[in-house]
């Protein structure tokens, strides 16, 4: 492991702002040596001198606990008298929170987008009731001399057909020779026919309408905006979605006046419209009710998100309200069917679900000896001694933990690493090839820790700087030495380099098509990194391969997504329309030289296609694959059978209290 | 928000986006929202041939998966054997799990597929690494290919049965594999829709059962988070409290909250709220059944907190009467709800906003074991105050909401101080500093006692400074007397401690 400490680190968040000035390196630098000195201890921590790394630590179940648990809710209330915020004193932290009002800054964009949203929300409350709308819902937001032409436009190409979707496109720029002219809609009438037109007489149920305001430009009183509008459309055999990207003029208010904008004019800048074939569900349905309901866990564990464990259990166990706990299938009990594993916060223990013939689960969590308690984030099911079972890897607060399955799903704690501060993903390859499987594991740490109890995501520091950061805490491969015991070679094998990124994920594939295992680490504020295994030996080639990806990376996924015989890179990054929105403005553009790079880190997911030489092509916006939202895992997975892997993004950062959206 | 500085050269530039970060933090911990309700994406790969530039078409709605959840972890897995990919989903909010059948293959409208489950012999028996390609008939089609991974996406590991989609009319030529250890095997006899097993070095693909399984999931809709502000939540240490002080219904008299010789249900509550009104109607009658666990109440009224001077207790007052309240009651003060929102913001890491009634269980040595946001049920409020006296253990296992099993312990007293100090620091560094005081003692190791008196004289310095500026010239002789207590060396100290003792001198002539 790297002993090079990141020499950049900057001292602690809440103490500098404390202070105000006064005595601050003083108290900083002292809060960071008793920081480092508190941690987590062991119970009886010995070194196991042929391992050296590995930790035998001892562990116990907790005593029997006949605490009541009260019914949530059920049982009086809390009246709506809030006591709280009666003695606040401004500190530097309170100003700062102050200037996240975009209006502080003089974003103008953010407030525009703001009104131009509010009156989108409109349109979409009227469309939600299908094409039976009419012209009063939508007058108060349209100006008199509204004009566009269809919204859904008559001439179309399929670009797809395949036994379940059909995929129709217009290209606005195409010349159709025997286009049916295009409607011209004027005033509020015409504005409501073209919505009309746009999702078609034949719905069921409710439509679903988003906008997104993903770019502002207001210059000599003109304001227009761009728009993504994605429609849902539920139909009798066939569900429908349009998603399309419209130009919208609007009036625009001079001050004092703060009338609201009107919209002026749209233009279809793109149109793209699936039907799902056959069908009047959608492509998946949610069976977890049916699979899990019956479990205890189900309801008073899975049904409470993470703001409900924040508010219960204390940062004491470590409990986090971000939330990054994962999962991993496979089978333990080697009756062919895939189990699952879950992780989950301090204080919530970890869960193995048995599947059942039907499909349904069974909790085994503590016959099988794996119900931690403590904080995990990832988990791993892979035979690592070579004797035919699953056996069990978990990223907890202090180690990462191996256990031993005896074949029957029953396992034995068989020591743990402390391997990084911070452990996030797992993966595991044989890199040497050696015959026995080690294991990668990201570190995304928060550099200014408070205290021995670690606190846990928001706690974190800053990353310096934003777009480039360079003071996180190193990655490391262990290497796997035979009976449970690993080593940390992370240095040794060339992985030290460019490795003090906040790495989310990373994921093995050999890319280069020599037969070992190369590696891309996903890391959030900055570039990522491409590591070509040479004989078991790491070659940081990021740079030269294209695949730097400079934004806020949080997943990696491998396939073939092209068919031609060389790997694809798909890399889960943020896509905001507020950064988009700013850092697109020229106030932003003019005010930075590195305006460019801070826009690229909101563009959102990225897709690299492999090359025959070695080398990745930025192939995101041409694929439209960008907009994955606020994406975590975003993956390969083939979902219509057709042999071309498609894309899952699973996203969303922080539905909290209160829907401020910061 | 401050800008990111583009390194640390920049002193006040990088204080000034760390304290940005800071309000950020407190803003999420607050309950603030960022990218929050987002709904997860699905794109469709239309591209069609194979070499050809890569074209998605986004099916999110019609995927099903746009569940707007906080999403997190995505795990592949043909769950129910029917030939198409299921999947596992994770998520930060409520429901935190999700399966999701694919209705691909049951709607059987052409499409299938092919999947093989490797073995390996000479190389790691999971096969971690293996390449696979199946080789289709037609020439034309493309290659299809892919690696065996364990651990990919963010925080996910997908299922190790390869699955190959296999799109209506095509057949398969054959199979071959690179096995991690460089070893290249083909495999005949395969054919679609069907799963199979590759066992390195055998050259035969075998296929596995093929017994019908009895799945059959049912389609609901899950419900989304209820969370609730009622909650009685037992912390897994005794937390040491602050300073905290209540004034009589009628009378100035300030009194200690940590003062008293039994358990203590410290009761917030308001005239105007009709929960706390039955909540207290409640303690009254159940006096006996309380008295009998040992456990005391006191009941502080919040009616008047932002009055300054005189205050008019009067409704408050009148209700305890009529209830005849058994108790001892008394008023709290904004500096004592603040303090006790500092208490709690140090302890979760979503800080829920005050509300009556609050219950403060305390215990006679001052220490806070419980807090309970409305009204605690009494089984629940007897319960933690017959475990007044559990240890440490005891408390961290009950304070835990399942059973399960523990490697770690928390650490010492030291650091749970400490963590106090750092949330008290910014409005009562008095009170840090007294979380820091009660730490000292404590901490055995050298070094980390050094660094602690360090911190401790930089905040009895900077307590100085305002006991000066408010002219508290006994405070700031007390303050930097400790200074140079704790740093005998430092000269500064010491000399202005003389400073002030001497216009003390001064005044005192005066």
């Amino acid at each position: 492991m790297s002993d090079q400490q990141p020499t950049d680190a900057p001292s602690g968040p809440g103490l500098v702002a404390r202070c105000r000035g006064l005595l601050l390196p003083a108290i900083a630098m002292v809060g960071l040596a008793i920081a480092s000195y508190f941690t987590w201890r062991h119970f009886f921590p010995a070194f196991d001198p042929e391992a050296r790394e590995m930790i035998r630590a001892t562990w116990r179940i907790t005593s029997l606990n006949e605490r009541p648990v009260a019914d949530d809710g059920a049982r009086g209330g809390v009246s709506a008298v809030r006591v709280d915020e009666v003695n606040s004193v401004e500190t530097e932290v309170d100003r700062q929170m102050a200037k996240l009002d975009p209006s502080y800054d003089g974003w103008e964009s953010e407030i525009l987008s703001q009104r131009v949203s509010q009156q989108l929300a409109i349109v979409r409350k009227a469309m939600s009731g299908g094409v039976g709308f009419r012209r009063e819902q939508v007058s108060s937001i349209v100006s008199d001399d509204f004009s566009c032409l269809d919204l859904r436009p008559t001439q179309f190409e399929v670009v797809f057909s395949g036994p379940r979707f059909v995929v129709h496109q217009y290209d606005p720029t195409a010349k159709h020779r025997d286009a049916k002219p295009r409607r011209t809609h004027r005033g509020a009438e015409g504005f409501a026919a073209a919505l009309r037109g746009l999702v078609g007489s034949n719905t069921a149920g409710a439509v679903r309408t988003a906008f997104k305001v993903i770019r502002v430009t207001s210059e000599n009183g003109h304001l227009a905006t761009t728009v993504l509008v994605e429609i849902g459309v539920p139909a009798e055999g066939s569900t429908r979605q349009i998603n399309s990207r419209w130009i919208c003029e609007w009036t625009r208010s001079v001050p004092p006046s703060t009338d609201p904008p009107l919209l002026r004019s749209i233009r279809v800048e793109q149109f793209e419209e699936v039907t799902l074939v056959n069908s009047s569900g959608t492509l998946f349905a949610d069976c977890t009710q049916a699979a899990l309901g019956s479990l205890a866990c189900y309801g008073k564990q899975y049904l409470h998100g993470n703001n409900y464990w924040a508010e219960r259990i204390s940062v004491l166990e470590a409990s986090s309200l971000l939330g990054n706990y994962g999962l991993a299938v496979g089978d333990v009990n080697g009756d062919g069917l895939e189990d699952l594993y879950v992780c989950d916060g301090g204080g919530l223990p970890n869960r193995l679900l048995l599947q059942q013939d039907d499909g349904t689960l069974r909790d085994v969590s503590a016959e099988a000896g794996v119900d931690w308690l403590e904080y995990s984030t990832g988990a791993l099911l892979l035979d690592l001694d070579n004797d035919g079972d699953q056996d069990l890897v978990v990223a907890t607060v202090e180690l990462v933990l191996f256990m031993e399955n005896d074949g029957s799903g029953k396992f034995t704690f068989r020591g743990g690493h402390r391997a990084v501060v911070d452990a996030a993903s797992l993966c595991a390859a044989d890199y040497d090839n050696d015959g026995d499987l080690d294991i990668f594991v990201c570190s995304y740490e928060s550099p200014h820790r408070a205290t021995g109890f670690r606190s846990r995501g928001f706690a974190s520091g800053a990353p310096i700087p934003y777009n480039d950061a360079n003071n996180g805490s190193p990655n490391a491969l262990l290497e796997n030495r035979g009976k449970f015991r690993f080593l940390n070679v992370t240095d040794k094998v060339g992985l030290g380099a460019n490795n003090h990124r906040f790495s989310y994920a990373a994921a093995w594939e050999d890319y280069d098509n020599d037969g070992d295992q190369d590696l891309y680490v996903a890391n959030d504020y900055g570039r990522n990194n491409l590591y070509r295994n040479d004989d078991g030996r790491f070659v940081d080639v990021t740079q030269a391969a294209g695949v730097e990806d400079m934004a806020s990376g949080m997943s990696v996924s491998w396939a073939d997504a092209n068919r031609d015989g060389r790997m694809d890179l798909y890399v889960g990054n943020m896509f905001s329309a507020a950064g988009n929105r700013v850092t697109f403005q020229r106030k932003f553009t003019r005010s930075r030289d590195d305006a460019q790079a801070i826009q690229r880190t909101a563009r959102g997911n990225t897709l690299f296609a492999g090359r025959a030489d070695g080398r990745f092509d930025d192939v995101s916006e041409a694929a439209g694959v960008t907009m994955g939202r606020w994406a975590w895992s975003s993956r390969f997975a083939d979902l219509n059978n057709d042999g071309w892997p498609d894309l899952i993004v699973a996203n969303g950062f922080l539905t909290n209290r209160r829907n401020d959206d910061l | 928000m401050s800008p990111s500085p583009r390194d640390n050269s920049n002193r006040r530039a990088v204080d000034e986006y760390i304290a940005a970060w800071s309000a950020i933090t407190k803003l999420f911990r607050r309950g603030s929202s960022q990218s929050g309700n987002e709904r997860n994406c699905v794109f469709l790969n239309r591209t069609g041939g194979p070499g050809r530039a890569m074209r998605f078409a986004n099916v999110s709605a019609v995927s099903g998966l746009d569940f707007p959840d906080d999403g997190r972890c995505v795990v592949v897995v043909d769950w129910d054997h029917d030939g198409d990919l299921d999947l596992w989903m994770r998520n930060r909010t409520a429901p935190k799990l999700r399966l999701m059948i694919n209705q691909t293959v049951s709607s059987a409208e052409g499409n299938s597929f092919v999947a093989f489950k490797l073995t390996g012999t000479s190389c790691n028996r999971d096969a971690i690494g293996a390449r696979v390609e199946v080789k289709l008939t037609d020439a034309t089609a493309g290659r299809l290919i892919q690696t065996l991974r364990a651990g990919d996406g963010y925080l996910s590991q997908s299922s190790k049965w390869l699955h190959f989609g296999l799109a209506k009319g095509t057949a398969i030529k054959g199979v071959s594999v690179r096995w991690p250890d460089g070893q290249q095997e083909q495999f005949g006899a395969v054919a679609g829709g069907r799963r199979y097993k590759l066992r390195q070095g055998s050259g035969e693909a075998q296929p596995a059962s093929t017994e019908p399984r009895s799945v059959r999931l049912a389609a609901s809709r899950q419900p989304r988070d209820t969370n609730s502000s009622v909650a009685q939540v037992l912390l897994p240490r005794k937390i040491p409290l602050p300073d905290l002080f209540y004034r009589g219904m009628n009378d100035e008299k300030k009194q200690s909250l940590r003062a008293g010789s039994q358990t203590k249900l410290v009761m917030l509550w308001a005239s105007t709220c009709p929960h706390c009104r039955r909540e207290l109607t409640s303690l009254a009658k159940d006096k006996s059944q309380l008295d009998a666990a040992g456990l005391d109440v006191l009941a502080l009224n919040v009616d008047q907190l932002s009055v300054e001077g005189a205050v008019d207790v009067t409704a408050a007052q009148k209700f305890l009467d009529d209830i005849k309240f058994p108790y001892r009651t008394g008023r709290a003060s904004g500096a004592l709800l603040d303090k006790i929102q500092h208490l709690i913001g140090a302890l979760f890491d979503s800080e829920v906003p005050l509300a009556v009634p609050l219950g403060l269980l305390i215990d006679s040595e001052g220490n806070l074991l419980a807090v309970y946001r409305g009204p605690p049920p009494r089984d629940v409020l007897l319960f933690d105050a017959r475990h007044a006296d559990a240890d440490e253990q005891q408390r961290r296992d009950m304070a835990a909401p399942f059973p399960g099993r523990w490697y770690t312990q928390h650490p010492g007293r030291p650091a749970l101080l400490e963590l106090l100090a750092d949330h008290f620091q910014e409005d009562y560094p008095d009170e840090a500093v007294g979380y820091l005081e009660m730490a000292l003692p404590e901490v055995k190791n050298a070094a980390a006692k050094q660094s602690l008196e360090q911190r401790m004289a930089a905040l009895h310095y900077y307590l100085a400074s305002q006991q000066v500026a408010s002219n508290d010239l006994a405070g700031a002789e007390r303050s930097l007397a400790r200074v140079v207590e704790l740093q005998p060396q430092n000269r500064k100290a010491r000399q202005q401690l003389e400073d002030v003792q001497a216009r003390r001198r001064l005044r005192d002539e005066k």
